[in-house]
């Protein structure tokens, strides 16, 4: 379903992602993991094409992301089937909850007024903030925020949702709510890539975990694999740290 | 103070109000496009709108005018001391709006570019929908600062004989020879004219969103 094939990223002289490779399956919930400054964010944000990379591709499903210029058109079809949930939720603080989900759907996937409503307000039940629907971002809580930016994420139909330490921003008591949501996404079959210092997280929902450090894939592997039979020096290291 | 003067000074206000007026939505579209200048990402056109700023920021209005008015006829083109004023009025209101609306741009955090942009808004849909409405908001007290400042700075187009607010308090005092009160009188006027302006920031704020 979604294929990273030998990508490279500079930033100027600095070697971001180093021949990064990986496959997606259909209804995978890969977890990346790694200390801060390995690439994880990075390859999130060239998976939506966020950020250009150098060299290799991405492909998603039928569709190719190449590095350099490409045609908006293009990019919203990949954007449409990827979405992206980002660590500081960025809903619109313009806009009240419900526009903040019905937004995209109605200017990228032309949907009617009364269509794109009824379908945010099942997402928004799906998350659990039905009755937030007329609230600005600015009374809700950052638990609450995020949900509403998964929700929003979700209406525009992703084949594929990518979470960028999603928990992170937030309070401790505000960390279970999240991950109950996309705990449920991953059991509705939804492909996702996650990364995440959630390591309760990695253990009960990844099908599959990324270790990442200094740009490169250091291993990868199911969970078995990787969280609890590691072969890498640096991977048992970093797990002894953060387990 | 007689009756024609008092009338004669209220008429100069609505002369002050016109020039600024038209100074100020002129000015808006010229700072419009040059805050468009200054955001691209081709150098040479930064460049100019650097340059245009920084020139009617750094020099005095009153030599702007001045320039326009008496040294514009030796190039051949002669302008009329309204429009003098009004160009010379409009050129300032452009290089500082655009600098009002190119800071209430780049304010809105990068992170609503990326949200917008990855559930895949074109760049001007993002423009429109996420980042003016979000901007608009940020310029509006600094825009209504400009704004009463623009209605004061009117008073140097006294200085190239534009009878606005100003000149027409020194032309009752010349009349009248009552120094004082007159010009107790035309501060009065501006005051009028810019208060209800400053007060109505806050209400606008609250309308934007």
């Amino acid at each position: 379903m979604l294929e990273v094939k030998n990508v490279d990223k500079y930033y100027n002289t600095f070697h971001a992602l180093k021949d990064i490779s990986f496959n997606v399956p259909k209804g995978s919930v890969t977890v990346i993991i790694g200390p801060s400054g390995a690439g994880k964010s990075t390859i999130l944000r060239c998976i939506n094409r966020l950020e250009v990379f150098n060299s290799g591709f991405i492909k998603i499903g039928n569709k190719k992301i190449i590095p350099g210029k490409m045609r908006y058109n293009d990019l919203k079809e990949i954007r449409t089937r990827v979405g992206y949930v980002a660590q500081s939720y960025n809903l619109f603080p313009h806009l009240i909850v419900i526009e903040n989900i019905i937004l995209a759907p109605k200017l990228v996937l032309h949907q009617k007024v009364k269509a794109a409503r009824d379908n945010a307000m099942q997402f928004l039940e799906k998350v659990g903030l039905a009755d937030k629907a007329d609230s600005k971002p600015e009374n809700l809580s950052g638990g609450e925020q995020q949900r509403v930016a998964i929700a929003r994420t979700l209406a525009m139909n992703p084949e594929i949702v990518l979470f960028d330490e999603v928990t992170s921003a937030l309070d401790p008591e505000l960390i279970s709510e999240v991950l109950n949501v996309m705990t449920s996404l991953a059991q509705e079959g939804m492909t996702m890539i996650v990364v995440t210092h959630e390591m309760g997280f990695a253990r009960s929902v990844a099908t599959d975990v990324i270790f990442m450090e200094q740009g490169s894939i250091v291993e990868k592997g199911s969970v078995a694999d990787v969280l609890v039979n590691p072969k890498e020096a640096r991977t048992i290291q970093f797990l002894s740290k953060v387990l | 103070m007689t009756y024609d003067s008092i009338l004669f000074i209220l008429k100069a206000g609505l002369m002050t109000i016109e020039v600024s007026a038209l100074a100020f939505v002129a000015g808006l579209f010229l700072a419009t496009f040059t805050a468009y200048l200054s955001m691209t990402k081709i150098k040479v056109l930064n460049l100019i709108a650097w340059v245009y700023i920084q020139l009617m920021r750094g020099t005095p209005l009153l030599m702007q005018m001045f320039f326009i008015f008496f040294s514009l006829p030796i190039l051949g083109i002669r302008l009329s001391i309204f429009a003098s004023a009004l160009v010379a009025l409009t050129a300032n209101t452009g290089a500082f709006m655009a600098e009002i609306i190119r800071a209430s741009i780049q304010s809105i955090k990068k992170g609503q570019w990326d949200a917008a942009e990855s559930l895949g808004l074109s760049r001007m849909q993002i423009i429109i929908k996420v980042i003016l409405p979000q901007a608009i908001r940020i310029a509006i007290p600094p825009t209504i600062g400009y704004i009463t400042s623009l209605i004061k700075n009117s008073s140097v187009a006294s200085t190239i004989g534009l009878v606005e607010a100003t000149r027409a308090g020194r032309l009752a005092i010349e009349r009248t020879g009552q120094g004082l009160l007159t010009l107790f009188l035309v501060g009065v006027l501006y005051f009028i004219i810019c208060f209800p302006i400053s007060k109505l920031s806050k209400s606008i704020e609250k309308k934007v969103y």
